[in-house]
């Protein structure tokens, strides 16, 4: 199959660098500095599934190699716009746009640039840093989750499972990729924006009192607009959260902190911003969640000035 | 008048410098490299009222120059006690810790320490910073309201007024400190909470449509308890606070203590402000979810700092 990763960021380039591994054709969408380490070096992962270290393909015009039988979906939510604009047309009529983009709003955003029945929609589990340009560090899990939009199994949803599974991130085949979403919005909402705002570990937050309780406020809060928005998650689905973030998440360092630490833009929005404006579509009230989403609105906008980004 | 600054940072060195220019006897007690820095130096006023330099008496020790008429107490509020200890026997007949510190626990605490006729209250309504040591840059305000505990226009508050008057840093002598202390603390909590945790200053956060309404928020929380307590607050004061803030001629600069002392990684002032509002609330079954919110997050941040110094 060939495969276009847009975005070789922790996630993109850990996804991609597996299904070259598998034996897929696979050309990596990214820009600066990442871009040219990955031209001149290749794509460096050490995991403890095993490193990888090989020559990819990679481009910042991704019409170059066109088309793809599959293009993964993995920038962060606001670049959306600009890379889904550099990828029209590089599908074949057969082919599916597969968004692993945080939050619930990336299915429409992408369509207005893709018709629907091309876009597939997928949850992204995988604990992994980019540590330097073209550098991956995996540290825990590193599968996907996906199905289509309109819950059927299709010929290509099993072609692409076959490839995934061949590759070792084959996650789940679902016809409820929103509930995955929404299961992953939960954890992410809470913990990435306490931890950058903290400048804490999962396990720091966790282990004070009032730091675990806000947690959990944050993840009801959430939950309930999941529920109202038709998510199959009840109370236990945090009780498993938490108790696998206190069992094995201890040292984890949110990818949100990350970019905080790098002096890059944080992914708030498609965070807490997504969760906000679902309540308030709902109805439903998450005096916390709002809280931490002004603050992360603020922290972004004014460590943006700082930062050393492009 | 005999004075001394107990804890001479920003709000401590801006009153000692204006009271001591007007020509009251000021010492200074001080700590580290700031209390190093005007022992040698003096300190250096950088001020929207006009820049000036001021030769200082400064101790660590605050018995060094004792007894004092008056003793304005300026530590940051974790401090209050220890501070207070060190005061024993520093007053002289008839003399009064003036507290002008955030928070409204501030008075209880001092009055464990010192008789309760002892202690005075009053909130300073200035925007100072010690830049580096020896420095002090004064950006808004600089008015202090005063108070006896029990509201009586004493001779004594009057004359410390007159003090403050000449030294043109006279707000009010009020007859009801609960009132003026909770409206202060409502400022605290909507401005030094949110601009330490988004990093920005008065300006940004009020110039940011979220940013700005949960300011408003936390104004609004801290009104609904200040209320239960007796202050005389209403939730327009909360309106009216933003709008006054907005006519700051240099807001953008303006960067509240707590945020200060973030950067320059000293522990946070926040249990006088956030702690205080939610024991209160408690106290009285009041929801206040911003307020607990952005309580949680400062601890965080502060324990994560108390572990890395």
């Amino acid at each position: 199959m060939k495969i276009l990763v847009m975005g070789a960021g922790a996630v993109g380039a850990y996804f991609g660098a597996r299904l070259q591994q598998a034996g897929e054709e696979v050309v990596f969408g990214a820009r600066g500095r990442n871009l040219q380490a990955m031209k001149e070096n290749g794509l460096d992962l050490k995991s403890p599934r095993g490193d990888f270290h090989a020559m990819v393909r990679v481009t910042d015009d991704p019409r170059e190699f066109a088309p793809y039988d599959l293009i993964l979906f993995t920038v962060k939510m606001y670049d959306t716009d600009v890379a889904a604009q550099s990828i029209t047309g590089c599908l074949p009529p057969d082919g599916a746009i597969l968004t692993l983009q945080n939050g619930i709003e990336s299915e429409s955003r992408l369509q207005k640039y893709f018709p629907r029945d091309e876009i597939m929609a997928g949850c992204a589990r995988v604990g992994a840093e980019l540590i330097a340009p073209g550098k991956i560090v995996h540290m825990t899990t590193g599968v996907i989750e996906f199905g289509e939009l309109d819950r059927r199994e299709t010929p290509r949803t099993k072609k692409i499972a076959d490839a995934f599974r061949r590759a070792g991130i084959f996650g789940e085949l679902t016809n409820d990729i929103f509930t995955f979403r929404w299961s992953k919005l939960l954890w992410n909402s809470a913990f990435n924006t306490v931890t950058t705002l903290t400048h804490r570990t999962v396990g720091g937050v966790l282990g004070d009192p009032e730091g675990a309780r806000l947690i959990r406020t944050l993840m009801d809060e959430t939950l309930a607009v999941a529920r109202a928005d038709g998510a199959r998650l009840g109370p236990d689905r945090i009780e498993a959260l938490l108790e696998h973030s206190r069992a094995n998440l201890r040292a984890l360092k949110t990818s949100t902190q990350q970019d905080f630490d790098r002096g890059g833009r944080l992914e708030y929005d498609a965070l807490s911003g997504c969760v906000v404006r679902a309540a308030q579509r709902l109805g439903v009230d998450v005096p916390a969640m709002r809280t931490v989403h002004a603050l992360m609105k603020l922290l972004d906008e004014n460590t943006e000035a700082m930062s050393s980004k492009p | 008048m005999k004075i001394l600054v107990m804890g001479a940072g920003a709000i401590g060195a801006f009153y000692g410098a204006w009271l001591q220019r007007a020509g009251e006897e000021v010492y200074y007690c001080a700590r580290g490299e700031h209390l190093r820095a005007m022992k040698e130096r003096g300190l250096a006023v950088k001020s929207i009222n006009g820049d000036f330099h001021l030769e200082v008496k400064a101790s660590s020790d605050p018995s060094e120059f004792a007894p004092y008429e008056l003793i304005l107490f300026c530590v940051k509020s974790q401090d209050t006690v220890s501070a207070a200890k060190q005061l024993i026997g520093c007053l002289a007949e008839g003399g009064a810790v003036l507290t002008l510190q955030n928070g409204v626990e501030n008075e209880a605490l001092l009055c464990e320490v010192f008789r309760h006729e002892q202690v005075m209250g009053g909130n300073a309504r200035v925007g100072a910073e010690i830049t580096v040591p020896g420095q002090l840059l004064h950006t808004v305000g600089g008015n202090a309201e005063i108070g006896e505990l029990d509201g009586r226009k004493s001779e004594r508050v009057m004359r410390i007024a007159e003090s403050f008057r000449n030294a043109g840093v006279l707000g009010e002598v009020t007859e009801d400190l609960r009132t003026i202390r909770w409206h202060k603390l409502m400022g605290n909590n909507g401005t030094n909470t949110v601009c330490t945790l988004g990093r920005c200053s008065v300006g940004a956060a009020l110039a940011d449509p979220e940013g700005i309404k949960l300011v408003r928020q936390l104004f609004v929380e801290t009104v609904w308890v200040g209320r239960a307590e007796g202050a005389k607050l209403t939730d327009e004061q909360a309106d009216r606070q933003i709008a006054q803030m907005k006519k700051y001629p240099n807001l953008m600069s303006v960067r509240p203590s707590t945020l200060q002392d973030y950067e320059k990684g000293k522990r946070l002032e926040y249990d006088a402000i956030t702690g205080a509002i939610l024991r209160a609330a408690k106290r009285h079954g009041i929801s206040v979810p911003a307020t607990e919110t952005v309580h949680a997050l400062l601890k965080l941040l502060d324990a994560g700092l108390a572990a890395r110094a």
